[in-house]
């Protein structure tokens, strides 16, 4: 099954969201359950995003749904549900690396690590492995801002608020996110980005 | 506008996040530019390859174990409060501390520290011993130490026998 993300987001949350957020709020179980399964192929998307794997995610995703249970009185009427949930995707998704020491701030520079299998055939769905892979070499906030942006369809204010950043460094994320890639790409596998810019008008 | 310029915007055009003033300039650099246009069909594919290759990614979706399995690891709440309630007390105890320590400290001065006129406290050691019998009816031999208190109205009275004299 592919997720995709929140496209127009901020107006998505109805009056049903909002008493569902409020009853769980004062304890009610049931209403955190609906919130959860309403909730959860988003966060595990997100996380397995994030994190890379889908085992991992399902852990990082239940560490999700405690953190959001612990923390649900102290969210603010009139905030925006979703992109608050997503902070804390993020928050479990990068406390996992830590741990795993896989988090890192800056670009990793030189040849990525790809699988034999992938280097051998460079056409068809591979293409898309080696995105995967070249993707990861790009910093953690990079790599973030450019999975909400390209794949979640959030707007630049709803991943500054998301990533609890300005609205320029989000920009600025974005930039070298997209220029990096688009290097890392062009020096290992030129063949994927041949014959497309034609299209350009 | 020249190339370098453009390039330099190009990955943020390519998204749509720059301010319609500069995406226009860079419209018109893009429509007599056929290097940069190529440069930004690169990035676009990019973007495109990205999209696609993290919107492929198969999630399942979680069973119905996945919400037992939350459920389990959910602390309780009475539990959460009973938490809460502590760190509120040792937060309050935390700012109580130096404050009553500072408290305490003040009275100690003012009790100890300050001497008032007239109470003077009387120095045994310092003060020279009487030697002279002073007390009425005390008998020759026996040596009397007076010792005057804070009370003028009070005066303590040691009297030792003299060795020698056995």
């Amino acid at each position: 099954m592919t997720i995709r993300g929140l496209p127009g987001s901020e107006t998505t949350e109805t009056k049903e969201d909002r008493s569902l957020i409020r009853s769980a709020k004062s304890g009610d179980i049931q209403a955190f359950e609906a919130l959860v399964k309403k909730y959860q192929n988003r966060v595990l998307a997100l996380a397995c995003r994030i994190v890379g794997s889908r085992e991992d995610a399902r852990d990082v995703a239940q560490d999700v749904f405690i953190r959001l249970y612990r923390f649900l009185p102290k969210f603010r009427n009139g905030k925006v549900f979703f992109t608050w949930l997503y902070r804390i995707v993020l928050n479990a998704s990068y406390d996992f690396l830590k741990k795993e020491n896989r988090f890192r701030s800056v670009p990793l520079e030189g040849i990525p690590d790809i699988p034999a299998s992938i280097q051998a055939d460079s056409t068809g769905s591979d293409s898309l492995d080696k995105v995967l892979a070249l993707t990861d070499r790009l910093s953690i906030p990079q790599k973030t801002a450019l999975i909400l942006r390209e794949v979640e369809d959030c707007t630049c204010r709803e991943i500054a608020r998301i990533m609890e950043c300005p609205e320029g460094t989000v920009r600025s994320h974005l930039h070298h996110a997209r220029k990096h890639l688009k290097t890392m790409i062009e020096k290992h596998y030129p063949e994927i980005l041949e014959g497309y810019h034609r299209d350009v008008s | 506008m020249t190339c370098h310029d453009a390039r330099e915007k190009l990955p943020l055009y390519s998204g749509g996040e720059l301010p319609l003033r500069l995406k226009s300039k860079i419209r018109g650099h893009l429509n007599r530019c056929e290097a940069c246009r190529v440069e930004l069909g690169k990035i676009q594919r990019t973007r495109q390859l990205m999209s696609e290759a993290y919107g492929a990614m198969q999630v399942e979706p979680p069973d119905d174990r996945f919400w037992e399995q939350v459920l389990y690891r959910l602390p309780r709440r009475d539990t959460e409060d009973a938490r809460a309630k502590t760190r509120r007390a040792k937060k309050v105890t935390g700012r109580l501390v130096p404050v009553l320590a500072g408290l305490a400290a003040i009275a100690v001065i003012l009790v100890f520290g300050i001497r008032r006129p007239g109470m003077e406290i009387m120095d045994p050691i310092t003060r020279p011993p009487a030697t002279v019998p002073l007390v009425e009816g005390a008998e020759p031999g026996v040596t009397v130490m007076t010792f005057q208190t804070e009370d003028p109205m009070m005066t303590i009275v040691w009297f030792f026998e003299d060795q020698d004299q056995s």
